[in-house]
């Protein structure tokens, strides 16, 4: 897809969520031995991730995000005319998520609410498509509500995906406005790669069945069942290469600004190896380049977000800041977004530790 | 392809001797060779020879001198794609 520009994007506020419960690269050693799980942790860079207890969704997370969001703004419930949830860890087969968050929010019965299934690259495109709704779509405030709990899909024994990924929800208040700068947007997708992120049987291809649930030996002596989460790292990162840093070339290029504009450069935390490898081929001086996968892990949809809340929020609540905005995996898919943004309203991260209503 | 360059670089992420690889080593006898070492011998690759290699191929390789005649396949517009 070449890139696209729109104007009239207001980046409002932003929050994110973490459960409270934690793993560490010491309860990794319990389950693969010391050696095995500081080497993992030195090639990822995940540290301690935070993860859902049972009965924790990806709603509960963003819900609290979003709670603390309107919380710390003006936004009165009614005012907002669009949600939209993006997860690949919805409460249900259906009905939608997002018209679960819309009650539980308690918002008004003039609003859009639809779900869009993507991962990594999901906040990038949630914002995009946040962008149009407000463009042309006759939405005048959005809330875009992004957040996975892939953890819970991960087989505890296999050591590819269970010590990479953490949990986390986010909430983001978008709205028109005319006088906003535009936003650029790179977008594209390679579905030849769907097999390489996947989560086999349960949906409708591959029903749920006693020979699904079953782990059995796998590649590298990890275990799963084809209702676990598979992830072939080579192929990922492969992929990553050829298509993150044209992308980023190609979004700032379009947007008409030098790279050196450009304040931070958030990628979407995959591991520690692929994040600074993207980074150091798209010539990004570290410093520009926060991460967050040390203490949160791979948060999939959310990790754009948390990274911001984590790293950025104290730049972005008080000044103006330029960010390339840069997810990329499961589809595969991949998107980029440069956007002008700030001063917004950014609550410190907010921590679930109480059980959901 | 230059081979002794090729080699000398998988040794230093295998974290192997100098000198140590010939080509005939079975992968699954070096102990470093995991998935993780699959994803840096993509980044080794595309670092000192421009390529990347499809992950694919990697997995039918048997043998490091597999690895080199891999991505010579690659180089010489087989497989894969020049970046630069």
């Amino acid at each position: 897809m070449t890139a696209v520009s729109i104007a009239g994007l207001k980046l409002a506020g932003l929050a994110s969520a973490v459960p409270g419960r934690t793993l560490g690269v010491e309860d990794v050693a319990r389950r693969f031995g010391d050696a095995d799980a500081d080497k993992l942790a030195k090639q990822t860079g995940v540290v301690r991730r935070h993860v859902v207890p049972p009965g924790i969704c990806t709603s509960d997370l963003c819900l609290a995000a979003a709670e603390t969001l309107l919380s710390c703004m003006d936004w009165p419930r009614d005012s907002i005319d669009g949600v939209i949830f993006v997860s690949q860890t919805p409460d249900y087969r259906l009905p939608a998520t997002s018209a679960v968050l819309h009650h539980k929010l308690q918002l008004s019965k003039n609003c859009a609410a639809f779900d869009m299934n993507l991962g990594c690259s999901g906040w990038v495109y949630g914002l995009w498509l946040a962008a149009t709704t407000l463009a042309s779509g006759g939405l005048r405030r959005v809330l875009l509500l992004v957040g996975d709990t892939i953890s819970s899909l991960a087989s505890p024994f296999d050591r590819s995906t269970s010590p990479l990924f953490g949990d986390a929800g986010s909430a983001t208040a978008l709205e028109r406005d005319d006088s906003a700068a535009s936003t650029t947007f790179v977008l594209g997708t390679d579905g030849q790669g769907f097999q390489h992120l996947i989560v086999p049987a349960g949906g409708c291809r591959t029903p749920r069945s006693d020979a699904t649930s079953i782990r059995t030996p796998r590649e590298s002596g990890n275990e799963r069942s084809d209702e676990d989460l598979f992830m072939n790292g080579a192929e990922v990162f492969a992929f990553s290469l050829h298509e993150v840093p044209a992308m980023i070339d190609a979004a700032i290029a379009a947007s008409g600004c030098a790279h050196s504009d450009v304040d931070a450069f958030v990628f979407h935390q995959a591991n520690r190896f692929m994040v600074d490898y993207l980074a150091r081929k798209t010539n990004m001086p570290v410093e520009k380049v926060p991460y967050s996968l040390h203490e949160y892990g791979n948060t999939s949809s959310a990790s754009i977000p948390l990274t911001m809340t984590t790293s950025l929020a104290g730049e972005l609540q008080n000044s103006r800041k330029k960010l390339v905005l840069a997810g990329f995996g499961v589809g595969f898919s991949w998107a980029t977004a440069v956007i002008d943004c700030g001063p917004l309203v950014m609550p410190p991260l907010v921590t679930l530790n109480h059980e959901p209503q | 392809m230059d081979r002794a360059k090729f080699f000398t670089a998988l040794e230093a992420l295998l974290e192997l001797d100098p000198a140590a690889l010939t080509g005939d080593e079975l992968l699954t006898d070096l102990a470093g060779w995991d998935s993780m070492a699959v994803v840096g011998f993509i980044a080794m690759v595309d670092e000192t020879f421009g390529l990347i290699v499809p992950a694919n191929q990697l997995m039918q390789c048997r043998t490091t001198g597999d690895l080199a005649k891999t991505v010579e396949l690659c180089q010489s517009g087989g497989s894969g794609k020049q970046i630069r």
